[in-house]
Formats: structure tokens, sequence, C-alpha cells
């Protein structure tokens, strides 16, 4: 079974590959879309550089030789994670993704576990009291989170808990002077992660408790259930046992599509929040017009992407074995 | 067996007596209003200073002014018609280009399909929020690219939906009998196959709106929007730092965002509610 698992987990990620090339084409020609010269571009900010080094660049991206020597070039450099070299910060572009990813992980994993844990829990109450005015007002809430925009939820959170009640910090990720280590580090970043967390989990909640209360009140009517009331089960053990868990899975595969969506709503989130991940990140080279920063962190969020819809895909075959490992997900 | 009566008009009373709809559709239409009566009601110029800045609502100026004594209602006056635009246009370039390439891939199978289902499920990899960053900031943040940066990260999901819904259909008598009769492929996919279609696009179209309102406000806060027009998110990326002593500011123009995308959403799910009656729970 392991050994089936691996293999299955290997052609996932070899699936991911052709994906990740093409990524690598479109950040190439993106590069070469930008108005002006692609020197200029790489150069950022320091666009203002002298001549010379401007030259120092050409040479060293080879914008100077023919197109597809330009391009088999970028493709090597890339396959060994050399993303290039950001001068607004005087790093190499992968060191700078580097540090700032365990930032976002951080982010994303707890806002995924939130939404997750609220949308079940929320859409299994609004489905087991359907049509009751509890149903009626997590229905609404839920409809009202599902059109606000992230950042606004952000500012309003700032303005009521950091602004006017001073419960929480407006920004950044841990307290600037405090060199706490262990534990008071630990509960210290906690503190800092309550209204990012809760302002990226706000869309995602909405969500899943909209698809849990469906998928539950579908499964709800489904003839295993009405076996399992016949036979004299208790409708909580019903629902816990066999409801919940089937319900769920369609919640899941949700939450494997939303990597993507959430890994773009930390780059609004750490930009009110001024959390340091990527997000943040993304933001500064915005500002500092760093595109080769920004395709750099385009490349390698779509590498997040390939690797969790991977993993999702294992996750599925764990949660309901029905589903053959040797084959991929179908089309349809 | 035949119908008891016409599918479309039976759709459209379903659609009527949803309550959510009418909420919607006044919201809506209030929305739609402000944006058609927006060079009358505020003739000059959103950017024009008009006051003294940090001018608080509900006293001289309706919503107050900014920090830089702009007046914020008729930025909200212009910034609806930039909204409206931007989620109406981008949604028919979306619409457009899922339904031919998911019409196509449906409709021919085989390696066109392959192709043109790989190519999508580049497009639903990428991060499409990132990605829409990376074109608008590469290519400089206009109204067009913006809206044309919003379609091309989110064609894909609804070219796969059409692509399903195709494959469902083109196997049917009414569409096989029309082969055996000689009709084009362009004239069969045209008149028998989109007709069959037609609402599940509507349906998921009318949310794709919504959608795209959402993201172009998400690119105007981070300064990606077009710098020559109004927009609400611009509006709040630009008071965001004068939230401390001016709430207004930020809570304004978010709420015209939450009203629109909601209004957009009630009546997206109650045509999805009409035209597809057997999902309602």
């Amino acid at each position: 079974m392991w050994k089936a698992r691996a293999r299955y987990i290997f052609g996932r990620l070899l699936h991911g590959v052709p994906i990740v090339l093409a990524i690598v084409v479109a950040n190439f020609f993106l590069i070469r879309l930008a108005p002006g010269d692609a020197a200029q571009v790489l150069a950022g900010e320091a666009g203002a550089a002298t001549e010379q080094y401007m030259q120092q660049i050409r040479s060293q991206f080879g914008l100077d030789r023919p197109l597809a020597v330009q391009f088999f070039s970028y493709m090597k450099n890339i396959l060994v994670f050399d993303l290039g070299y950001s001068f607004r910060h005087g790093r190499t572009v992968a060191s700078l993704i580097l540090d700032r990813l365990g930032a976002t992980a951080l982010l994303m994993f707890v806002s995924m576990a939130l939404s997750l844990g609220m949308g079940i829990l929320l859409g299994t109450i609004a489905a087991r009291r359907n049509r009751s005015s509890a149903a009626a007002l997590i229905m609404l809430v839920a409809i009202v989170s599902y059109a606000t925009p992230l950042f606004w939820v952000g500012l309003m959170l700032i303005i009521l808990f950091s602004i006017n009640l001073g419960w929480f910090p407006t920004s950044g990720m841990s307290t600037v002077g405090l060199d706490a280590t262990g534990l008071a580090y630990a509960l210290d970043v906690a503190y800092h992660l309550v209204l990012p967390a809760i302002t990226l989990s706000f869309f995602y909640m909405a969500l899943y408790t909209r698809l849990m209360r469906a998928s539950m009140l579908e499964t709800l009517r489904l003839d295993f259930v009405r076996t399992a009331r016949a036979k004299g089960i208790s409708e909580r053990k019903i629902v816990r046992r066999h409801v919940i868990r089937n319900a769920i899975l369609p919640v899941f595969t949700m939450a494997g599509v939303q990597v993507s969506g959430m890994l773009g709503g930390s780059v609004i989130v750490e930009s009110v929040f001024g959390w340091p991940g990527l997000g943040l990140l993304a933001f500064e080279a915005l500002f500092a017009r760093d595109l080769n920063l920004l395709l750099g962190i385009f490349f390698l969020s779509s590498i997040l992407v390939v690797i969790t819809n991977a993993l999702v895909d294992l996750a599925y075959t764990m949660i309901d074995p029905r589903i053959e490992l040797a084959r991929g997900r179908s089309n349809a | 067996m035949p119908e008891p009566h016409d599918p479309a008009s039976a759709a459209w009373g379903r659609f009527r007596r949803n309550p959510g709809a009418l909420v919607g559709m006044t919201i809506l239409g209030c929305v739609i209003l402000l944006a058609v009566a927006a060079p009358v009601l505020y003739p000059d110029d959103p950017f024009q200073m008009v006051g003294r800045p940090f001018a608080r609502p509900f006293d001289e100026f309706l919503f107050g002014t900014d920090m830089l004594g702009r007046d914020i209602a008729a930025g909200i006056a212009h910034g609806a018609r930039i909204s409206l635009l931007v989620g109406v246009v981008a949604t028919l370039v979306i619409v457009t280009l899922g339904t031919l390439i998911g019409g196509v891939a449906g409709y021919y199978g085989g390696r066109i399909d392959t192709l043109l289902m790989r190519l999508t499920e580049f497009f639903q990899t990428i991060p499409t929020f990132i990605g829409a960053i990376v074109i608008v900031a590469v290519l400089q943040p206009t109204l067009a690219n913006v809206i044309g940066a919003i379609a091309a990260v989110s064609w894909a999901p609804l070219a796969r939906l059409v692509r399903g819904e195709v494959i469902g259909v083109k196997n049917r008598e009414f569409v096989q009998s029309c082969v055996a009769l000689g009709m084009s492929d362009s004239k069969i996919f045209v008149v028998q196959i989109l007709p069959n279609v037609l609402s599940t696009i509507v349906v998921a179209g009318s949310l794709m709106v919504a959608t795209a309102i959402l993201f172009e406000s998400g690119l105007s806060f981070l300064g990606l929007g077009d710098p020559n027009v109004m927009t609400w998110g611009f509006m709040i990326g630009a008071g965001r730092s004068a939230m401390r002593t001016a709430w207004w500011m930020v809570t304004i123009p978010g709420i015209a965002i939450l009203l629109t995308v909601l209004a957009i959403n009630l009546v997206g799910d109650a045509l999805n509610e009409a035209f597809n009656p057997r999902l309602k729970a």
C-alpha cells in the first residue's frame, strides 16, 4: 500500500512538471512584455543605475544574445532555483523568498484550520436545524462575509480591535524590542496572528459553511441515513458517524482548490497587517517595481499550489479508499 | 413527456418569488442608478478638491471629505461606474473565452480536448490573484489591462464547466440527428448545444460579475488600479493612512463594495435556484 502511495504521489508530482515549465515560459515572456528594456526591468528601482551597471545586467542575463539562447539560460537558472538578484534588497530572490516562506505558511495554515473548523461547525448546525432562526442567522452571516472584500475586513478589525479597544496590535509579527525566546516568543507571535488569521479565514469560513450545509442536507436525504434511523440509532450518532463523514468530502476538495486563492488573499492580508511573509514581500516588490522579485514569488507560489494539489489528492485517497490510487482525478 | 408550460417562464416565476432576488435587484438597481446619474449628480472630476480636508460625514458633505478635501460621495458615485464596468466587461470576456474554449474542447474531444484542458489546468493552477498582480504590474495599470488581467486568470473554471455541459448534451438524439442531416459544426454548436448550456453560463456568469468587482477592488487597493479613474478600492487604500482619525474614509467605500457584491450574489443565487430547481435544498 505504501509503495502504491509513493508511486501515486510521484506520478502526481510528475503531472505538475509541464505546468511548472509553462509558468517558467510565461515568466520569461512576461518580463519581455514590460515596457522598456528588460535590463531596466530586471534592475528594478535601481533602474536609475549607471550604464556600466546595466551592461553588467545585460551580460549576466545574456540579454545581448539571441532570444533562444536567453531562454535556455533562463531555464537553466530557474531549474537550479537561481531566480536572480534583487538589487533593491541586495540579496538573491531565492533567499528572500525562503526567508519569508515560514510566516506565510503559518498564516495560511492557521487560517485554513480556522476556516475549515468554523465552516464545518456552522454548516453542520445550519443543516441540522434547517429552517430555524439560528440557521437563518448563520446563512445571513455567510452571505455577507462572502461579499466582503478581504482588505476591508482587515481594516475594520483594526479600527475596532486595535484602535478603539486596543486589544490587538495593528501590525507586525512580533513586538519590537521584545527579545523573547521559546514559549514567550510563540505567544507573542500568536497574539499578533489573531487579527490576520481571522481576516484571511473570513471569506473561506463563509464558503465552507455554505458548502457544508448543502452537502449535509444532501447526505441526510440518502438511503443509508434512513436505514440507520430505521435501525434505531440516535440522531446525534447518525450525524456524527455517518453524515458528517460523507458530507465533509466536498468541503475538503474545495479547501484543496482554495490554497491557490488563499495565497492571493495572503498578499492582501499581509499588506494590511504588515505580516512579514511572501505577500508583504510581493507588495513591497510592487512598490519598488522590482518585477523580477515579483515573478520569483509568482513562480514559487505556483509550485506550492502544484505540490498542495498532489497532497490533497493523496489525502483524498486516505479519506475515501474507494478512489483508486493508480488513477488521477477525472477531468469532469 | 412535454413540460406543462414553458420552462423559461417557469424559471422566471421562481426567480420573481425569491425574496433574495428582490433584495438583490433592489440594491443593484440603486447602484446602477447611481452609476448612471454620477455625471449629473457630481459633474466635477471626483479627484478635485472641493472642501476642507477631514470633514466628517453627514455634515456639509454627505459622506465627508478625504485627507485632500475630495468629496467621498462623488468618489462613491463615480466609483460605481468603474466597478460595474469592470465587473460586466471582464465577465463578458470570461464568458466568451470560457464558452469558446470549453465548447470546442467538449464538442470535438480527442486531442484538441486534451490540449485545451492542459491549458485550462495551467490557468487553474496558477494563483489567480498573484497572477493578476503580475500581469498588471508588468503591463502598466490601465483600465483595459486590469480587465484583461482579471479575465486572463478567471476563465478556466468556466471553460471546464461549459466543457462538462457540452459533453452531456452532444450525444443526445437531437444533436445527433443534426449531425446526420449534415449541419455544420458551428451551426450545431450555436443553434442546438448553446441554448441547452446557456442557463449554466448565465448563472456562473452572474456570480462572476461579483468576483470580478472584488478582484478589481483588491488590485486598486494595492495601488494597481488605473490612476486616472476613481475606484472604491483606491479610496480605501488612500484612506488607510488616516484610519486612526478618519474612520469614514475606509468604511464608506467598503460598504459600497459590500452592498454591490452582495446584491449581485443574491441575484446570482436566485438565478441558480430558478434555473436548477432540483438543486434547491
